[in-house]
């Protein structure tokens, strides 16, 4: 069923196999009696379906290593799937399945193959939501090990937050997984998994084996190519060109099992800061990095709230794995590798969902460098069994031990401000707190490094610049435009409010469309920039505005002629219209013009180098002399001296590439 | 340095190559070759030729972080100053971040099946002596073929110092996987030496969209295509144009606008793009064209439906495309006889005998004689005679029967008891639940 067209057309032909996967109710072509029925129904049927597949997208784990096509097809003769097609080459596109299913199609037999992608250990423990009470148990094994109380009811808590899990999950599972759920799926898979393992009474030796092999190989061991783009190195596996969705990137990445776990593992299971999870639970994740002397030794701000989970898993392994051959060794390993991409996937998620993803590695000297609060706590703890009552206690002598003391001028401060009645509360502003910044790391004067790095001390020494520690107050600017859509209704609002910004503004909104790609809507909009111009009667910047659109959308239509052409134009009314002057000199060059077009800039740069010295030109001049000649860095370090004398420490020079 | 960028380093009396692939974005090799090399080759002046290639992806438009304040904050107005100093900003709304200055491509980027790999390939004489008879040739060596892309194969006569040979090439990607451009440069020397030297350059293509189908048939001869195309590259695409070519039996409807309005809105709305890893949904209805729809119902096997062609765009107009090979389905089985109805009402009055028209067809590969036996259900009631003779059918053919019944029960009905035996080989076919009909009480609304 090879229905791979031959490459000689002109568009790119998706190379495709088609399985047909007939299953069909009533099979009448073999009527072998006398009576056969046939019902045919009246609305649409879904009586049969095929699957195109190019390549192996949609192999069945079963075949993920030795996937053919045929071979997938035949595994997936599934009445619901959706086709997929794909442009075939890289043979081990199989792994791509997990990400590829389609979902809202999908039925059970769906689940079930989604389920047994699964590595071993998280089969069972996928969908069911039972597994969870014997998690009760093992938790309860494990206070023996360390620290009880608190164990208890962590593991309550987190039972209740992976039961959810689990069930969402089920339900995933069960209608399918679009890509978008997908992502946030991942982790909780992960998770049940791993719950899953822990539960189950599994020869230890299988486990072992089954942590020790790369994750990364692992079913949905995507390879994590697509999403970065100097990704060909990787070299010629043709996997390298599969897709993957930003998640599953991830688990390649950290899952190798390091060596150092088990060191880690030792060091950490007794003295675990049970605190830093717990409070994770009972408290806002904000209130932690207060109370919770833990918190501050995380590595991470986002790491705070997931803690916990890795508590759990490495307390109930890590006896057994200092002390191999421990009763509990099962699931030791497991975390491991489960846990493995958690660094990544917290910055995805920061937000406080505890057993999602776990920053294993980097949690383990937290607890090592703090023993002590958690000796206080277990203390705390060892009267009571509410889980909740504990949980009120152990946060409130986490204030205590944080509990903040006012001077006395503050406290008068408070009073006053406590004691006074109806009025709005003033405070002189010498005695007000005010926002500032920080500086985490000692800012250097990049510009000067270079100098010192080419051109030598002696030109470095001239070097003089403002330092940022008169700096005490900033504004932040505006956030990147993340949304094209927001993007453009923001400005459409503002249109209303600033009608004398319109050319400005609708010119704006056009580039936001020509960068998405969408040309027809920048024109449309070019032309209302054009329509408000000839309203507002010619004035020589709304020449240069039209002017420049129009040289944007012969841009945009690979005609770099007539956008050259336009850019002349522009400089013909404005000639020291520095955009112009650049974007035709980038005109140039994809016209094939480098010397003209290197000329035109370097002759700027000369002439007015406060105006020209600027990143984006520098940018294209250095880009430019890489291209040209193997003189580039004498070229570039001519550049930079130009700088030193005239810009600031702000100076952003990736633009020289000197470096 | 740019990725693509290489050092052909080149040696007057040997050639010499520095050997190191190429990697993706990886600048630093680049400029480390540059540094390392040339110093050594230009002091002894063996340097001659200087060749360079640079992807040309389209360029980029600068934006800048405008900072603003109040007029009454301590900084005052110096923030809008200097914005307004900039020569990126845009003059009278400085604050747009979105500026006009273009930007070259600072890195490779990635190149994805369908779209078109442009390529600055220049060479530079950096010696001070004239070279003469420079031949620059690039090629494309993909994993089943070699393409060459240079714009003219003729010889440059000679090159003086400081002069360079430009050449733009453009190809549009076709094959997925690992691409090696071949730059070859063969020149003679002030002193008659022939030289010739190559340099590699490999990137990979990856693929763009991941397309998926499935067909949905109707129990008219309509069949519907469901695509679904999810972008798997890492940047916002937009989708341009999404067609279904049908083969030649199909006349094919796009169902993506809401029909409600003039040109009829997109189904997607305003979202004419799609980021990284979205998925939309695209669905079309097929109908065989009417010289084909009469064979429709005994068409069996695979059938061509057609093919999607799918235009996307992305950062200024860069342009991909690609189409799918023919889609095929598998025609609906409907056995030896296919009954299908022609005509019906969809609410009938309670007891009052309405008509209804079967269409019968022959989809085997024999005559059939066939006898039409009506069997009365609970609520169904055949007018006319049971078991009479329909005649011979030949393969293919088809006859219209009008039948009349009536319905004894309220409500919505389904149509069943419908028996057809083939005398010859002495078979009966039961159809059950054709259609379904609301029966409605005419007196109840008095």
């Amino acid at each position: 069923m090879d229905s791979g067209e031959a490459p000689a057309q002109r568009p790119v032909t998706l190379d495709i196999t088609v399985e047909d996967v007939t299953k069909e109710t009533p099979d009448p072509s073999e009527p072998t009696t006398t009576t056969t029925s046939q019902t045919p129904s009246r609305d649409i049927v879904l009586a049969q379906e095929d699957s195109i597949d190019l390549g192996v997208e949609f192999s069945t784990p079963q075949e993920d290593s030795s996937a053919t096509p045929s071979e997938s097809l035949m595994d997936k003769l599934n009445d619901q799937m959706m086709e997929s097609v794909m442009i075939s080459d890289s043979p081990n596109n199989s792994e791509e399945d997990d990400v590829a299913p389609i979902d809202s199609f999908l039925d059970a037999g769906e689940e079930e193959e989604a389920n047994a992608q699964e590595p071993p250990g998280g089969k069972e423990g996928q969908s069911e939501i039972g597994q969870n009470t014997t998690e009760i148990k093992v938790s309860v094994e494990d206070k023996g090990e360390g620290d009880p109380e608190q164990r208890v009811e962590e593991d309550t808590k987190e039972q209740a937050e992976a039961q959810e899990q689990v069930t969402s999950q089920v339900s995933l599972q069960g209608d399918a997984q679009s890509p978008s759920e997908l992502k946030s799926e991942e982790p909780a898979l992960k998770e049940v998994k791993e719950t899953s393992s822990k539960d189950e009474p599994v020869p230890v030796c299988t486990i072992f084996s089954q942590g020790t092999q790369p994750k990364s190989l692992v079913p949905d061991g995507f390879q994590p190519t697509l999403i970065k783009s100097p990704s060909f190195s990787i070299g010629s596996g043709g996997g390298s060109a599969e897709a993957v969705t930003p998640s599953k990137l991830t688990a390649p990445l950290v899952c190798q099992p390091s060596p150092s776990l088990s060191k880690f593992f030792t060091d950490n299971g007794q003295v675990n800061p049970a605190s830093d999870f717990f409070d994770s639970f009972t408290v806002a994740s904000s209130f932690i990095s207060v109370s919770n002397p833990n918190a501050e030794m995380s590595p991470g701000p986002n790491q705070a709230p997931i803690a916990p989970t890795p508590e759990r898993q490495l307390s109930s392994t890590s006896s057994s794995l200092s002390t191999p051959g421990g009763p509990l060794d099962s699931g030791a390993p497991t975390p491991s590798s489960v846990f493995g991409p958690a660094p990544t996937e917290s910055k995805v998620k920061p937000q406080p969902s505890p057993p999602q993803a776990v920053p294993a590695p980097t949690q383990a000297p937290a607890p090592a460098a703090q023993p002590q609060p958690f000796n206080q706590l277990q203390a705390v703890f060892s009267g009571s069994d509410d889980p909740f009552a504990t949980a009120l206690s152990l946060s409130e002598v986490d204030r205590r031990h944080d509990a903040w003391l006012p001077s006395e001028e503050t406290r008068k401060v408070l009073i006053s401000v406590a004691t006074q009645q109806y009025n709005p509360a003033y405070v002189e502003t010498n005695r007000l707190t005010m926002p500032g910044l920080k500086f985490d790391n000692l800012q250097g004067d990049a510009v000067k490094d270079l100098m010192l790095r080419f051109l030598g001390e002696q030109a470095a020494m001239k070097r003089q610049v403002l330092t940022a520690n008169s700096v005490e107050q900033s504004f932040t600017g505006l956030k990147q435009l993340i949304d094209y859509v927001l993007a453009v209704e923001t400005y459409h609002s503002i249109i209303q409010y600033e009608p004398q910004q319109r050319v400005q503004l609708f010119s704006g909104i056009g580039r936001i469309f020509l960068q998405i790609g969408d040309i027809k809507t920048a024109e449309r909009y070019f032309q209302d920039v054009e329509k408000a111009c000839q309203m507002k009667g010619s004035q020589p910047s709304h020449t240069t505005c039209v002017l420049m659109n129009r040289a944007f959308v012969y841009l945009s239509q690979n005609n770099y002629g007539e956008a050259h052409a336009s850019f002349v134009e522009v400089l013909k009314i404005d000639p020291k219209n520095p955009v112009a002057n650049n974007n035709a000199a980038v005109c140039l060059l994809y016209l094939g013009r480098l010397k003209e077009s290197l000329g035109q800039l370097e002759g700027l740069v000369q002439q007015d180098p406060a105006f020209y010295l600027h990143e984006s030109v520098l940018f294209n001049l250095t880009t430019m002399y890489e291209l040209e000649s193997s003189r580039s860095t004498q070229k570039k370090q001519a550049l930079l001296e130009a700088v030193a004398c005239r810009e600031g420490d702000s100076f952003n020079t990736q633009c020289l590439k000197l470096v | 340095m740019f990725c693509l960028t290489y050092v052909l380093c080149l040696c007057l009396g040997c050639l010499r190559f520095v050997t190191s692939q190429w990697k993706g974005g990886s600048s630093r090799e680049g400029s480390a070759l540059q540094f390392i090399w040339h110093p050594v080759l230009m002091v002894s002046g063996l340097l001659v030729l200087y060749g360079n290639v640079m992807r040309l992806t389209k360029p980029t438009l600068f934006t800048n972080l405008p900072v603003t304040c109040e007029d009454r904050d301590l900084p005052g107005d110096s923030f809008g100053q200097l914005m307004r100093d900039d020569p990126s900003t845009i003059k009278g709304a400085e604050i747009l971040m979105l500026g006009e200055m273009l930007t070259l491509p600072q890195n490779f980027g990635n190149i994805f099946l369908g779209e078109t790999f442009s390529s600055y390939i220049s060479v530079h004489n950096d010696s001070n002596q004239v070279v003469k008879d420079i031949l620059v040739k690039a090629d494309l060596q993909t994993s089943s073929q070699r393409l060459n892309l240079s714009a003219s194969n003729s010889a440059v006569g000679e090159l003086k110092p400081e002069c360079c040979i430009d050449d733009v090439i453009h190809h549009e990607v076709k094959e997925i996987g690992t691409h090696i451009l071949v730059c070859a440069v063969s020149y003679t020397t002030q002193y008659g030496e022939k030289l010739y030297f190559r340099k590699f350059f490999k990137f990979q293509v990856l693929k763009p969209l991941d397309v998926k189908t499935k067909f949905y048939n109707a129990e008219t001869d309509e069949v519907f295509l469901e695509a679904q195309i999810q972008n798997i590259t890492t940047s916002p695409m937009f989708m341009e144009k999404v067609s279904l070519e049908p083969s030649m039996m199909y006349n094919v409807t796009e169902l993506n606008t809401v029909a409600s309005g003039d040109d009829g809105e997109s189904t997607f709305g305003k979202m004419s793009y799609l980021q990284p890893m979205d998925t939309r949904q695209y669905l079309y209805c097929l109908k065989p064209k009417p010289e084909y729809a009469e064979k429709a119902g005994v068409i069996k096997g695979v059938t061509v439906i057609g093919k999607l062609d799918i235009v996307w765009k992305t950062n200024l107009g860069e342009r991909g495309r690609l189409q799918t090979s023919q889609l095929q389905r598998m025609a609906p089985g409907y056995g030896d006889i296919r009954l299908s109805l022609e005509m019906i009402p969809d609410t009938v009055n309670l007891e009052e005998p309405f008509d209804i028209i079967c269409k019968i067809t022959n989809c085997s590969e024999r005559t059939m004689d066939l006898v039409l036996e009506m069997c009365n259900t609970r609520s169904i009631h055949w007018c006319g005679v049971s078991g009479r003779q329909l005649g011979k059918l030949s393969p293919g053919a088809f006859l219209s029967l009008p039948l009349t019944l009536l319905s004894s029960v309220q409500g919505l009905q389904s149509i069943s008891g419908l028996r057809l035996t083939d005398t010859f080989l002495k078979r009966t076919y039961e159809y059950d639940d054709i259609a379904q009909v609301c029966v409605v009480c005419p007196f109840c609304f008095l």
